[in-house]
C-alpha cells in the first residue's frame, strides 16, 4: 500500500501555479476564494466525474452536499443486477431414487434502497450402504439453507446497522456443521451421509462451503474454472501423482469419498470467496453430471447461444446419453451484478 | 445398494459401526472333526477369527486361531479359482519359517468358506496397545520394534521365486506378545477373497500406498505402509482420519521429541508417494534403521535441543543458526534523541523519519546525514506521509504540520483539539487523518482548508485509508468507519468489540484491519458486513498489509500471522518473543517486521521461514519502509536504521 502514490491526474499540474500558498489558518478566507477561482478556469472542469473527487465541487454549496457516484441517476446502468437460475434434479436411468437434494433460493429487492442481490444455491448428494442416502441429503440442505437464511438473509431485510452480524464465512461453516450434525444425529449407525455444496451470492461476492465431491464451477470471459476441490480418493491419488485425469474417469474407486457430511459429529468444511465479475454463470452438479460428462463437454454446452433452460436440459440429456447411471443434479446461475 | 461409500470409520466420538458380515460359527462347532470352536476373536466383512481348540490332543487344552473367509463370488469359475489361489498361497504361508511369523498348521475349505489355522498369540495388538497409551512411543523402542519387523517383513520379502507382500500392515496386525515381542498376525491371504466389490477398499485406508489402489502390491509398498504404521506410533495421529497420503505433511518431531532428524528422514523416506524413491524392501529399511539405532546416542544429543520451546518453528530454528543478525550490516544508522516508534517516509532522495523528541528530522537517504528537522511542540508518534513537494505531520500537540520538503519549512498548519496520533493519508490533494478530538479531516493539502470533518465520536489514531471513492478508518470506540469521499457522509460503520488502533488496508473489495479485541477483521467494502473474522490471543495494534492473496498482520500476542485471504485461514504464523505491534511490509518475497523482543525480523512470505534477524537490544515498534531493497525501521533505542532486505 503506497499511500503517497499520486494518480495521474491532471489536476496535479497546477501545483506549481498553486506555490504560493498560503502558510496558515487565519488566511484561508482568501485562499479559499482564490483556489476555487482558479478551480472554475482549470479545464478539469468540464470532465465529467474526474478521478479526482474534490475538484468540481460547486462554489457555495458545501462539498457534503454533493454525492460523487450516484448510482441511481447513473443512465449507463440498463439492466437491474440479477440471477436467473434453472435446474434439474433427477433421478437417471438406472437408480430407483434420487438422493440427490437440490435447493434454490433467489432474492430480487428492487427500488432507490435496493436490497443486495442475495442467491443461494444448495446441491447435495446422498449416499449409504442400505439406508436413506436420500434423507441425508434432504436433511442436510435444508438445515443449511434454515440457517443461512436466518443469518444472512433475514438481517440483510431487516436493514439495519444495529447489532452485530456474523461473518458470513461463519455463517456459512456453522450451517455445514449443523447439516452435518442433524444427519449424524438421524442416523446413528452412521450408515449414511451427503455431499453438501453451497453457493452463496451476496453482492458481487461468491461465498462458498464445500464437503464432498458435487462440484461448482464458474463461467465467466471465456474461462470456465472449477471452483470446488473433490474430496474423493480419486482426487487424491491424482494429486499425489499415482493416478492421471484420463485414468480417474475409468476407475474403479470413483466413488469413495474422504470427506462427508453426516460420518462424525464433526466435519472439515472447505470454505471460499470470492469476487464475481459483472456477468457469468455459475454450474453447480453432483457427480450423476461431472462423473460421466467431460469437463469440455460441459463447457461447451455453456458456451452455446441458448436459453437457460435449454442448456440445463443439454446437461441432463449428456449425462443421460452417457447411461444415466447416477441421479443427475444441474443448478445453472445466469447472473448480472 | 447405494451409490456412494464412504470410508466406514469410528467417529471421533469413537462409535463404530456394526459388522455387517454374519457370525458364520458358534462355540461348540467343529471343523473338519478336529477343531472346537472356542469363541471370536474379530469380525470383519469378508473375514472372521476364531479361537479353536485343537481336538487332535485330547488329553490338553492346545489352542488355535483359525481364519474364516467367505467365498462371495456366485460365479462357479471364480469360486474354484479363488480357492485354488488360497491354497496355493496357504501353503506358501505353511512353509514360512520366523519368530514373528505365526505358523500355519493346516488350512482346508468347508462349503463356501475357506480356512486357515495358525499358532494362537496371546498379548495385545498395537491398536490395542495405543488406545492404552497417553504418551506417544519413544524413538529407543519405535527403533527396535521397526527392527523386528522389518525382520518378519524381510523374510517375507526374500522369498524364491516371487516375494510375498505382507500387503495388510498397520497396527491392529502387529501384536505385542507376552514375552514383549513384536509378532505379525494377519496376512493379506484374505484379500483374494474380496474381488471387486464396488464400496469397498482394498488394503486399509491410511497405511496403504497409493500404488496399491491401483491394484499394485509390491515389497515398496509394505515399506510404506511401515513407515504409515510408525508414523502413527510415534506421533498418535490416527492416519485413518486424516485425508489420505499426507504424512508428509505432518512431521513427526514437532509432536515427538525423541525422534532425531535421521529416524524422521528414515520415516518419511518409506512414505515417499512414488515407490522408486523408498527402500525397495524390509531389508534395505532395516540396515538403515540399524545404523541409527547402533549410532543411537549421537541422533539423541541432536534432537535435545528442540524439546525447548516452538516446537512448531523447527525449520526458524535451523534457520537461526544460519543468518545471524551479525550477518545484517546496517548501510547507515540514525541517532536521535528519543524513541522511535512511527514509519519513516521515504522519498526519491530523502527519508523523514518522526521521533518522541518533538521532531521530525529528514535524512539523506544514501548515507544517512542529517538534512533538517522540524520541531512541533510535543512528542510525534504518528508517522509523516509525503505528497508531492509536502511532507505532513501530525503531533500531540494536536496540530497537523505540512512542510516543504526541500526546506524543512512549515507551508501552513490546522490546529485541532486533541492530540494527534493518526498518521494522515494525503490523496487527491488532500489529507486525511484522525484526532483525539474524535474527529476525521480532509483538509487541501495546498492551503490546509477543510474539505470536511466527521464527528467519529472518539479518538481516531488509526490511519485513513482512502480509495477512489471512499476513506475507512478505525476508532478508539472500537468502530470501523467507511465515509463518502467526497463529502465525508457515512456510509457505513461496523464494529469490534474493542478500539480499532490499527489502520485498515484494501483489497479485491475488503477492509482489513485488527482490533484491540484480538481479531483481525475483513469487511465488504460496499457493506461493513464481515466476510471472515480471525481471532489472535491477544490485542492487534499492528496494520495489515496483503500480498498476493495473503494478509500479514502481527498481534501483541507474539505472532506475525499470514491469513488466506480468500478463506480467513491461517497459512503459518511466526512466533517471537515479544509483541508484534509493529506492521508489516513486503519486499519480493519477505515480510519484515519488528518486535518488542528487539529484532527486526524478515521473514520468508510464502512459508514463515526466518530469513534473517537484527537486534536493536531494545523493543521495535516502529513499522518498516522498504524501497528499492532497503528497509527503513527505526528502534525505541533511538536508531532508525537502513538495513539491506
Amino acid at each position: 500500500m503506497d499511500k503517497s502514490t499520486t494518480l495521474d491526474d491532471p489536476e496535479e499540474e497546477r501545483a506549481d501555479e498553486n506555490s504560493e500558498l498560503v502558510p496558515d489558518k487565519e488566511n484561508q478566507t482568501s485562499a479559499e476564494s482564490r483556489a476555487e477561482s482558479e478551480e472554475e478556469n482549470t479545464p478539469q472542469e468540464t470532465t465529467p466525474l474526474a478521478k479526482n473527487p474534490f475538484v468540481d465541487v460547486p462554489r457555495g454549496e458545501p462539498a457534503k452536499t454533493r454525492p460523487i457516484i450516484s448510482k441511481v441517476t447513473e443512465p449507463l446502468l440498463a439492466e437491474e443486477p440479477h440471477m436467473r437460475v434453472a435446474k434439474r434434479c433427477h433421478v437417471g436411468a438406472r437408480r430407483e431414487r434420487n438422493e440427490d437434494s437440490s435447493l434454490t433460493l433467489v432474492s430480487e429487492v428492487g427500488g432507490h434502497f435496493a436490497v443486495l442481490p442475495f442467491g443461494l444455491y444448495i446441491v447435495a448428494d446422498g449416499m449409504g450402504g442400505h439406508s436413506d442416502g436420500h434423507v441425508a441429503s434432504r436433511i442436510a440442505s435444508r438445515t443449511a439453507a434454515m440457517h443461512i437464511i436466518h443469518n444472512i438473509y433475514l438481517p440483510l431485510l431487516e436493514d439495519s446497522d444495529k447489532g452485530f452480524k456474523a461473518p458470513i464465512q461463519e455463517v456459512l461453516e456453522q450451517a455445514v456443521q449443523k447439516a452435518n450434525k442433524a444427519v449424524f444425529e438421524n442416523d446413528p449407525e452412521m450408515d449414511s451421509g451427503t455431499t453438501l455444496t453451497i453457493a452463496l451470492v451476496l453482492g458481487r461476492r461468491l461465498h462458498v462451503a464445500h464437503v464432498g465431491d458435487s462440484r461448482l464451477y464458474l463461467m465467466a470471459n471465456g474461462k470456465f474454472e472449477p471452483i470446488t476441490n473433490d474430496h474423493s480418493l480419486v482426487q487424491r491419488l491424482q494429486d499425489v501423482g499415482q493416478l492421471t485425469a484420463e485414468e480417474a474417469t475409468f476407475y474403479r474407486y470413483g466413488h469413495i469419498l474422504l470427506r462427508a457430511v453426516g460420518q462424525a459429529d464433526e466435519v472439515e468444511v472447505d470454505t471460499y470467496m470470492r469476487l464475481l465479475p459483472k456477468s457469468g454463470k455459475l454450474l453447480m452438479c453432483s457427480d450423476g453430471l461431472s462423473g460421466f460428462v467431460s469437463e469440455a463437454e460441459m463447457r461447451s454446452i455453456l458456451e452455446r447461444d441458448i436459453p437457460l433452460e435449454e442448456m440445463a436440459d443439454a446437461l441432463f440429456r449428456a449425462a443421460m446419453d452417457m447411461g444415466g447411471f447416477d441421479n443427475i443434479t444441474a443448478v445453472l446461475v445466469d447472473f448480472e451484478l | 445398494m447405494g451409490r456412494l461409500t464412504t470410508r466406514q470409520l469410528p467417529g471421533k466420538q469413537g462409535r463404530k459401526k456394526k459388522p455387517t458380515a454374519k457370525i458364520g460359527l458358534q462355540p461348540g462347532d467343529m471343523l473338519q472333526d478336529r477343531y472346537r470352536i472356542v469363541g471370536v476373536l474379530g469380525a470383519g466383512g469378508f473375514s472372521s477369527v476364531y479361537q479353536a481348540r485343537d481336538m487332535r490332543f485330547p488329553n490338553v487344552t492346545k489352542l488355535c486361531a483359525i481364519k474364516e473367509m467367505v467365498i462371495s463370488a456366485p460365479d462357479p469359475k471364480i469360486r474354484e479359482l479363488t480357492i485354488q489361489s488360497f491354497e496355493r498361497e496357504a501353503s506358501m504361508l505353511a512353509m514360512l519359517d520366523h519368530p514373528a511369523i505365526p505358523d500355519v498348521s493346516d488350512y482346508f475349505t468347508e462349503k463356501d468358506r475357506s480356512y486357515l489355522v495358525l499358532d494362537l498369540i496371546r498379548g495385545k495388538d498395537l491398536d490395542h496397545w495405543l488406545e492404552e497409551q497417553n504418551e506417544p512411543l519413544d524413538q529407543e523402542r519405535a527403533l527396535d520394534w521397526a527392527i523386528q519387523l522389518c525382520d518378519a517383513l524381510g523374510h517375507l520379502h526374500q522369498q524364491k521365486p516371487n516375494p510375498i507382500v505382507f500387503r495388510d500392515m498397520k497396527p491392529s496386525n502387529i501384536m505385542l506378545d507376552q514375552h514383549n515381542r513384536i509378532r505379525l498376525i494377519d496376512f493379506g491371504i484374505a484379500k483374494i477373497f474380496e474381488g471387486s466389490n464396488k464400496g469397498t477398499m482394498i488394503g486399509t485406508e491410511g497405511y496403504s500406498p497409493p500404488e496399491q489402489y491401483r491394484g499394485l502390491a509390491t515389497p515398496a509398498g509394505d515399506v510404506y505402509a511401515l513407515g504409515a504404521t510408525l508414523h502413527h506410533l510415534l506421533t498418535r495421529q490416527d492416519p485413518r482420519l486424516e485425508p489420505p497420503f499426507t504424512f508428509a505433511e505432518r512431521p513427526i518431531r514437532p509432536i515427538n521429541h525423541t525422534v532425531s532428524p535421521a529416524f524422521e528422514a528414515i520415516i518419511m523416506r518409506c512414505l515417499a508417494y512414488d515407490p522408486k524413491e523408498r527402500f525397495a524392501n524390509a531389508f534395505e529399511l532395516k540396515d538403515a534403521l540399524e545404523l541409527l539405532s547402533n549410532a543411537g546416542s549421537v541422533s539423541r544429543e541432536v534432537s535435545a535441543p528442540l524439546t525447548s520451546k516452538n516446537e512448531a518453528t523447527v525449520p526458524e530454528a535451523a534457520a537461526v543458526a544460519v543468518a545471524s543478525s551479525s550477518q545484517i550490516q546496517p548501510l547507515w544508522v540514525f541517532k536521535c534523541e528519543d524513541e522511535i516508534r512511527s514509519k519513516a517516509a521515504v522519498t526519491e532522495n530523502r527519508v523523514l523519519i518522526s521521533v518522541y523528541d518533538n521532531n521530525l528530522y529528514a535524512i539523506n537517504k544514501e548515507d544517512g546525514q542529517f538534512v533538517w528537522k522540524y520541531p512541533t511542540a510535543d512528542g510525534v508518534g504518528a508517522s509523516p506521509c509525503v505528497y508531492e513537494d509536502m511532507a505532513f505531520i501530525g503531533s500531540s500537540d494536536t496540530i497537523m504540520y505540512a512542510i516543504d520538503l526541500r526546506t524543512g519549512r512549515k507551508v501552513w498548519h490546522y490546529e485541532t483539539n486533541g492530540s494527534i496520533y493518526s498518521s494522515p493519508t494525503a490523496r487527491f490533494e488532500h489529507v486525511f487523518f484522525g484526532s483525539d478530538d474524535g474527529h476525521l479531516y480532509a483538509l487541501n493539502v495546498r492551503h490546509g482548508r477543510s474539505a470536511w470533518k466527521v464527528n467519529a465520536f472518539s479518538a481516531v489514531r488509526s490511519s485513513p485509508y482512502v480509495d477512489d471513492e471512499r476513506v475507512f478508518f478505525g476508532t478508539e470506540g472500537g468502530y470501523i468507519y467507511c465515509l463518502e469521499l467526497a463529502s465525508g457522509k457515512t456510509k457505513w460503520q461496523a464494529q469490534a468489540r474493542r478500539a480499532v488502533t490499527s489502520s485498515p488496508t484494501f483489497a479485491e473489495e475488503i477492509v482489513f484491519v485488527g482490533s484491540l479485541d484480538g481479531t483481525v477483521y475483513a469487511l465488504d467494502a460496499a457493506t461493513g458486513w464481515a466476510v471472515w473474522r480471525f481471532r489472535t490471543r491477544r490485542p492487534v495494534i499492528s496494520s495489515p498489509v496483503v500480498h498476493d492473496g495473503v494478509v500479514y498482520i502481527g498481534s501483541s500476542d507474539g505472532s506475525l500471522y499470514a491469513i488466506d485471504l480468500n478463506s480467513g485461514r491461517q497459512l503459518w504464523t511466526y512466533d517471537t518473543d515479544g509483541q508484534v505491534n509493529s506492521s508489516p511490509a513486503i519486499w519480493q518475497d519477505a515480510v519484515y517486521f519488528g518486535s518488542t523482543d528487539g529484532y527486526i525480523y524478515s521473514v520468508s512470505c510464502k512459508r514463515g521461514e526466518l530469513r534473517w534477524r537484527f537486534d536493536t537490544e531494545k523493543p521495535v515498534i516502529s513499522s518498516p519502509t522498504i524501497d528499492e531493497g532497503i528497509v527503513y525501521i527505526g528502534s525505541t533505542n533511538h536508531h532508525l536504521y537502513a538495513l539491506p532486505a
